[in-house]
């Protein structure tokens, strides 16, 4: 299974409102209706699914869409 | 009056403009990214308002407009903050102290009154009774958050030293309306709430009789716009409720028949490398966020306070807790978890 559709399917599977299918385009907070604790709780789910070390998912970062989850997490793979 | 706010958009910035627009005044809001004022309740609050940043100089402000407001304006609401935590240390200085300097200048410029939004938990560590006109004291602090705003009202300080009128308004842990327990966004002690009550964090390092204070956010906006029609310069005032105790809070989570109570463990005791994987994940990246709240002993004085308000405080520590409560299960936002981290996975493929 390709990083993405990894990635896709545990955002799915922890999202507070889940959708048939997620894209790169799908907006985490606005779309599936993530807030600042359930980000925490979507990193420490990829961290234990994909085996990464910490991610940042804070407000700092700027994590808005699934694109952007892929993204981060393919940065602490590098 | 022209009375700009800062932070018009925050819980507790949107609530004072919608006072000021009701008691007749000209309200201008400094907003960041969001683009329309909602107050508590959900209503739309009608204001001026214009894009800004306060961590830049000026604001972030073109001229005409940073000309416009110090010609126009006649007092300052200073409320923009980052009030969460967890934040990098650049950010709370960036954002609460550099943001207050910025907002000075413009107090300067206009030649304006300043209302400060601080904290009362600007005094750290420190247990015992906390008197409106104590600062500095040597403190600990917490976190960033409390190091940033005891910075920014070092600063407040400064200028009131050098001539301008202020005043500081501290309030404690600001939660929803005192009479509903309404609120528009579960931050700060709701998360904590959410967490113990799930049993996603199941012992804490604490004391029994340590307690925080809360304070329902109409409370804080109405103390605010008594301070803007009776302007009390030099003064600070503590915007507090009264407080709940570790030993309270954990009578009330046992009120609730789905929820779960923590464990008050000694702080000398508590290991977090004794606890589950999942369980340690998230005292280490929130609850221990929060830790230095459930060993203090803080009770704040409001004397000074009480001759400027025009309404009575809540004084029922416990009720307000269970106000709370009841309001974010009825918001869905407390007694029906989300699948935990594991059970969640159970379902993905790997």
């Amino acid at each position: 299974m390709t990083t993405e559709t990894s990635c896709y399917e545990v955002i799915n599977a922890m999202a507070p409102h889940r959708v048939d299918e997620i894209g790169a385009d799908t907006r985490l907070r606005d779309e599936l209706l993530y807030d600042s604790l359930r980000l925490i709780e979507l990193a420490m789910a990829l961290e234990q699914h994909l085996g990464l070390p910490p991610l940042d998912m804070g407000e700092s970062v700027d994590v808005v869409t699934a694109g952007d989850v892929v993204d981060l997490v393919r940065r602490v793979r590098a | 009056m022209n009375v700009l706010v800062t932070g018009a958009a925050g819980l507790v910035g949107a609530e004072v403009c919608a006072r000021l627009r009701k008691n007749g005044h000209r309200v201008i809001g400094l907003v960041h990214h969001v683009r329309t004022l909602v107050g508590n309740n959900g209503r739309p609050v009608s204001a001026e308002l214009i894009p800004g940043d306060v961590t830049q100089p000026r604001l972030g402000l073109d001229d005409t407009i940073w000309r416009m407001l110090s010609d126009e304006v006649d007092l300052i609401v200073h409320s923009a903050a980052i009030t969460d935590f967890g934040r990098p240390r650049e950010v709370y200085q960036a954002v609460n102290t550099a943001g207050t300097a910025h907002v000075l200048e413009l107090a300067a410029a206009a030649n304006a009154r300043l209302i400060h939004v601080s904290t009362a938990y600007v005094c750290g560590e420190q247990d015992g009774r906390i008197l409106e006109s104590a600062l500095d004291a040597g403190q600990r602090f917490g976190n960033h958050y409390e190091e940033s705003k005891f910075e920014a009202e070092l600063l407040v300080r400064k200028a009131a030293a050098d001539g301008l009128q202020v005043t500081v308004v501290r309030p404690s842990v600001v939660v929803g309306a005192t009479r509903t327990g309404v609120v528009r966004e579960f931050k700060n002690i709701y998360v904590v709430l959410k967490l113990l009550s799930e049993g996603r964090v199941t012992s804490i390092p604490g004391h029994f009789d340590a307690c925080v204070d809360l304070v329902g956010v109409d409370h804080v906006a109405a103390l605010i716009a008594d301070v803007v029609e009776t302007p009390a310069p030099g003064l600070t005032l503590h915007a507090v409720g009264s407080p709940v105790s570790m030993r309270t809070m954990s009578d009330v989570l046992a009120e609730y028949p789905s929820f779960r109570v923590p464990r008050y463990v000694a702080p000398a005791t508590f290991s977090p490398a004794s606890l589950g994987d999942v369980e340690r994940m998230y005292w280490e990246r929130m609850l221990s966020l929060y830790e230095s709240y459930f060993r203090r002993r803080q009770h704040f004085d409001d004397t000074v306070a009480a001759g400027f308000r025009g309404h009575k405080r809540s004084t029922d520590g416990p009720g307000q807790l269970r106000k709370i409560i009841d309001y974010a299960v009825r918001a869905g936002y407390l007694g029906s978890p989300l699948p935990g981290v594991a059970e969640a996975l159970a379902g993905v493929r790997r």
